[in-house]
């Protein structure tokens, strides 16, 4: 054999050994189809349904590709929360010749007061059918706790008494002012 | 005899709204401040309407109990306090208002501060008591003197 032919097959074996080695790799292959979430946002509401706490999340981003979202899955200091068969709202945009996917999510967590927030939205790529994860990290704001301290709890307490008290001064003069009414009639 | 039935009628319907409105009131200060405040709860206004009835149904039973002329005025403090301090705390747990799960703090210190208040509103009705009672055997004490 040759030197050039030597160096041709060489280079051949070289080439396949790359090819065999981006198949079998995940982790080339996920970072390639890996679906960048773009203009992330998300909004926070609070409500109160019989006394439980409920945070109502919305989530809004865009995409190039489009995606099949399968679960999302909450962790509040490893309390795990999974829901599939999620209901979100897609549009398709053309733009300047691009598909542009937006999605919108509506999603509820109960008993969310402290901690951070640790949301893993599972997908499928409709191109390659890959299945992926999203996770993002929402920190909780002060607007989250209710449990007051004892200088805010002894202050509605005393505005409790004070209404009782007065209260109860109201209804007793209003009695007696009604008797002496009475009584002058008479 | 006609006048002296209707007086009276007329006077107890009048001591009933005034009773009313004052429980009313009460109930809607405290709660409506504790909504806001701690619990950021916009949807308070829905109740209002459980206040009103709360409010018509403890007014009746105070005019009920207020009939009864031989109770002392202290006995009448300390009966009407504790009555009105049991509707505040049993709409407030009914309706959520004092979480036991995650608020207890507010829940004891206003129960704390109701037995302070009571003892406090008793101490004054019978200071009350005692100073009418004084200036009355005073005013007695001088009549019976003149007339000497």
């Amino acid at each position: 054999m040759t030197k050039i032919n030597k160096i041709a097959l060489l280079l051949l074996v070289l080439t396949i050994c790359c090819c065999i080695c981006c198949k079998s790799s995940n982790e080339v292959f996920a970072i390639e189809d890996d679906v960048e979430f773009e203009n992330f946002e998300f909004e926070t509401a609070k409500i109160r349904e019989h006394g439980k706490l409920k945070v109502e999340l919305s989530l809004s981003w865009s995409t190039e590709k489009e995606i099949i979202i399968t679960a999302i899955t909450s962790k509040i200091a490893d309390i795990e929360q999974i829901f599939s068969n999620i209901e979100y709202y897609h549009q398709v945009d053309n733009e300047n010749d691009k598909h542009k996917h937006y999605y919108q999510i509506n999603y509820t967590i109960e008993n969310w007061q402290t901690g951070t927030l640790e949301l893993e939205i599972s997908y499928i790529n409709v191109d390659n059918y890959e299945k992926n994860d999203k996770k993002f990290y929402i920190p909780a704001g002060r607007w989250l706790k209710e449990e007051v301290n004892w200088t805010i709890s002894i202050f509605f307490a005393l505005l409790t008494t004070a209404c009782v008290g007065i209260g109860t001064l109201i209804v007793i003069e209003s009695n007696k002012k009604s008797y002496d009414d009475s009584n002058i009639d008479e | 005899m006609k006048q002296k039935k209707k007086l009276p009628i007329k006077s107890l319907v009048t001591n009933y709204f005034v009773m009313t409105l004052t429980i009313f009131a009460i109930i809607t200060i405290i709660f409506a401040s504790i909504s806001e405040y701690i619990y950021q709860d916009i949807s308070f206004g829905k109740n209002l309407i459980i206040f009103a009835i709360i409010s018509s149904v403890a007014s009746l039973f105070l005019l009920g109990f207020l009939q009864i002329n031989k109770i002392s005025i202290v006995v009448q403090v300390i009966v009407i306090y504790l009555f009105l301090s049991a509707i505040i705390l049993i709409t407030g747990y009914l309706l959520y208002f004092y979480d036991l799960i995650y608020n207890v703090k507010l829940f004891i210190a206003t129960i704390m501060f109701l037995v302070i208040g009571l003892v406090i509103i008793v101490l004054i009705s019978v200071l009350r008591v005692k100073i009418s009672n004084a200036s009355l055997n005073k005013y007695l004490k001088n009549f019976k003197e003149r007339d000497r």
